[in-house]
């Protein structure tokens, strides 16, 4: 359900959530429900309504617009808005896997703990990040 | 003779003087007619400092046919204001967020220039923000309404811009399910 990009250091594997990808794997959905729907009448032409949603620093206010009418979703699932939006928000970095020690069990088997170490104090993007992988896993 | 002379060199005088105008007269949709500074009009507005600059600009009033008198005024308040205001680097740099730094963060004024307009006013300002190109005032104006949708529900958000929802029932829960962890509040 959502992606965890990771890339290792050493034994420290930072990883980040791109919240955004939530909108991303919903994509086909979206540009089908384009096509099927008329187009409503927007309140501003495109452009502004495109330099308006960039702002939108969480991408749950993102979703929360492209649920609101159809051109909106027309514009966030345009060609171009969201490799533009990730761009201007790159996904946050919410915390560190740290390997803390690996235990041998028997030659050439071998089990590694790992912490979660957050980069910030909980909130509600890590909460269902953490879900999330919790339901990966 | 020499009175003469002296009437003819007025004369001369005014229309040098006419020429050089330190400020630009704007004529709204319906017939109103604004002054700005023309070095804060050819400033702020890439539209308008192509109008100076290739002598398009009417002494009786520039037409301005696609903006209405109460925009326009707040486009003239804003370019006057900007005129006044000494940018503090200082500010913008301590002011730019992470998310943000992209974009530059309004300063207090400008702020408090957008917090006192109506809906309406603060819709029709960024639409003639975007047709006189003006980055900044259309930075401004953008800001207040992305501000303006932080946090709000679908409903809210149809409320801020106007608009009706036209996505049928079904649309609506399908859209609840695949992305239900953005809608927390309703």
């Amino acid at each position: 359900m959502l992606r965890a990009a990771g890339c290792k250091s050493n034994n420290v594997n930072f990883t980040s959530f791109a919240m955004s990808d939530h909108a991303m794997a919903s994509a086909t959905a979206a540009r089908s429900r384009i096509a099927a729907a008329p187009a409503a009448q927007a309140a501003l032409p495109d452009e502004l309504l495109e330099d308006i949603f960039l702002r939108l620093g969480d991408p749950g206010d993102l979703v929360r617009a492209y649920a609101s009418c159809s051109s909106f979703c027309r514009i966030i699932f345009g060609p171009h808005f969201l490799d533009h939006y990730q761009c201007l928000h790159p996904p946050l970095v919410v915390g560190f896997l740290v390997y803390a020690c690996t235990i041998h069990l028997a030659p050439g088997e071998s089990l590694r703990t790992i912490r979660f170490h957050p980069a910030e104090p909980p909130h509600r993007s890590l909460f269902s990040g953490v879900l999330a992988m919790m339901d990966d896993g | 003779m020499e009175v003469d002379k002296g009437k003819g060199e007025a004369e001369e005088t005014r229309k040098v003087a006419e020429a050089d105008r330190d400020t630009v007269t704007l004529k709204s949709s319906d017939g109103k007619l604004f002054e700005v500074s023309k070095e804060a009009a050819a400033r702020l507005s890439t539209v308008l400092a192509g109008m100076i600059a290739g002598g398009s600009i009417d002494d009786n009033g520039t037409d301005l046919k696609q903006i209405g008198s109460e925009a326009l005024e707040n486009v003239v308040d804003y370019c006057n204001k900007h005129a006044n205001s000494i940018p503090s680097a200082a500010l913008i740099s301590s002011s730019i967020s992470f998310n943000t730094a992209p974009f530059k963060e309004p300063e207090e004024w400008e702020r408090k220039f957008v917090d006192r307009l109506s809906h309406d006013a603060l819709f029709d300002l960024v639409e003639a923000a975007n047709f006189l190109g003006m980055e900044r005032l259309l930075d401004v104006t953008c800001h207040k309404i992305s501000e303006m949708m932080k946090g709000k529900s679908p409903d809210q958000i149809r409320e801020v811009f106007n608009i009706k929802n036209d996505y049928t029932k079904e649309e609506l829960e399908e859209i609840r399910q695949e992305l239900a962890w953005a809608f927390y509040d309703d």
